[in-house]
């Protein structure tokens, strides 16, 4: 029988240390998918997914039996991705390049036909930039604003789950999420507004 | 009809699918247009993984296991259960009952006895290190509020309610780490949770929405005195004696003593 996550847990903490390869296996292409795009890229996505199972490692003691596991090492995966973020910014290493910032898209050039069952080369092209500018866009988030943002709009979070996450309130979450939203809305609706009277005006 | 949803209650109604938004927008035109901007902007957002290759878990694994080998094995620890600040409380209000009830039955009906200051102290083993794991993570959290706050543009009007309920909640556990490091006699860590208490208290005592102005008052006052640097150099320090403590740790017997203090 497949060993759930608490008697793996258990396993560890009376001993047997590899049990902990069943966490990692269930768990760490999950983690690496939130470090992603939290982080923006492969490499502090890895880096971020290792300190995750060595904290969690570390502090398996301190896992309580009545939260579910994966919202524990979810909770850990953040702050180590919240952590590494800081770093960035105080190594003065800007995530996003400058450029990208003026790199506008024309929007009488380009349009969102999310309509349209077969996606054309057009579509494809413009899904592609829709990716950057999302990417550009989640970029510019805060550190708080994006694990808020990541955790709901992607994992599917629950509110009190992403409070327990950056240890505040719901009411301060829905907060976050709607300014994340907002950033989010100011960069994406000129493509999306574009694409609107595009498609009218076939 | 009712007033307007607002655009906030929008966002939240298309990750939550609240009933009453549910019922305004079905009589709505202009909350429902609105409603389907936002959902049309949101669902469009996409953010694709790249995929792993398939003994991904194998390779995570293999780089893992080295450094899981070194690490200390985790066992159940009495001293984690007693560095969360809620059992703290827990193990201090119990403390407290046990030496009031205790005062009470033998002084009460004499003379009233002041209320006593209580030590709790935690048993003499190697304990050092993991307070220093946990005064880094308590720095590490602080550290993250003040770059938020340093970075955030000072223009029109700024919710900081996120920043300022974590300030709020970091400040006893930093009160807790000052008064330990000061018993420890450990001067330079306890200045600097010293500064960083006030600074969290400044920050705690603002409304959760702030004007540019005010926002940047408070960003300069936490320039000003330089404890994002401060916070950053003792971080790096209380880091590498987490380390070091923990190579010495199997030979030596750390006196140093976790007090719960009341």
């Amino acid at each position: 029988m497949e060993l759930t996550d608490r008697a793996a847990v258990d396993e560890v903490l009376a001993g047997k240390h590899e049990s902990f390869r069943v966490l990692v296996d269930r768990h760490g292409r999950k983690v690496f998918g939130l470090a992603y795009r939290m982080t923006g890229n492969e490499h502090d996505a890895d880096e971020v997914v290792q300190e995750t199972f060595l904290r969690c490692y570390k502090r398996l003691d301190s896992f309580e039996a009545r939260s579910s596991f994966s919202t524990w090492l979810y909770r850990i995966a953040s702050n180590c991705a919240l952590d590494l973020l800081a770093k960035r910014k105080q190594d003065k290493i800007h995530i996003v390049d400058p450029e990208t910032r003026d790199d506008q898209l024309n929007p009488e050039e380009h349009t969102l036909d999310y309509a349209t069952p077969q996606p054309g080369p057009e579509r494809m092209l413009l899904s592609a930039e829709l990716r950057k500018r999302v990417g550009d866009a989640m970029q510019r988030l805060t550190a708080v604003e994006r694990t808020a943002f990541v955790l709901r709009h992607f994992e599917g979070r629950s509110i009190s789950e992403i409070g327990s996450v950056l240890k505040v309130r719901d009411e301060a979450v829905k907060n976050t999420i709607f300014r994340a939203v907002k950033k989010m809305r100011t960069e994406l609706e000129p493509l999306m507004a574009s694409s609107t009277v595009q498609r009218g005006s076939r | 009809m009712s007033r307007h949803l607002s655009e906030q209650e929008l966002v939240i109604h298309f990750y939550e699918q609240a009933g009453n938004a549910e019922r305004h927008l079905a009589d709505c035109p202009t909350c429902s247009a609105e409603f389907a901007q936002i959902r049309a902007t949101l669902s469009a957002i996409d953010y694709p993984v790249p995929e792993r290759p398939a003994d991904y878990e194998a390779q995570l694994w293999s780089t893992l296991k080295p450094r899981l080998d070194v690490a200390e094995s985790p066992t159940a620890s009495v001293w984690h259960g007693l560095l969360q600040p809620r059992k703290w409380a827990i193990a201090g209000v119990l403390a407290l009952l046990v030496v009031a009830a205790f005062l009470a039955g033998r002084y009460l009906p004499r003379h009233e006895q002041p209320s006593p200051v209580v030590k709790v102290e935690a048993p003499k083993t190697g304990n050092d290190r993991v307070l220093m794991v946990a005064v880094g993570d308590h720095l590490d959290r602080t550290e993250m509020i003040l770059v938020e706050l340093a970075n955030t543009p000072a223009e029109g009007k700024i919710d900081i309610s996120a920043e300022r309920e974590l300030a709020q909640n970091l400040v006893n556990e930093n009160r807790l780490y000052r008064q330990t490091a000061q018993r420890d006699k450990d001067t330079e860590i306890a200045n600097v949770l010293d500064q960083v208490e006030r600074v969290l208290i400044d920050i705690s005592h603002h409304p959760d929405s702030v004007s540019g102005k005010e926002l940047e008052e408070l960003q300069q006052r936490i320039q000003s005195q330089g404890v994002l640097f401060k916070v950053r150099v003792i971080e790096s320090k209380v880091k590498a004696r987490s380390r070091s403590e923990k190579t010495e740790a199997p030979k030596s017997s750390s006196n140093s003593q976790l007090p719960i203090v009341i």
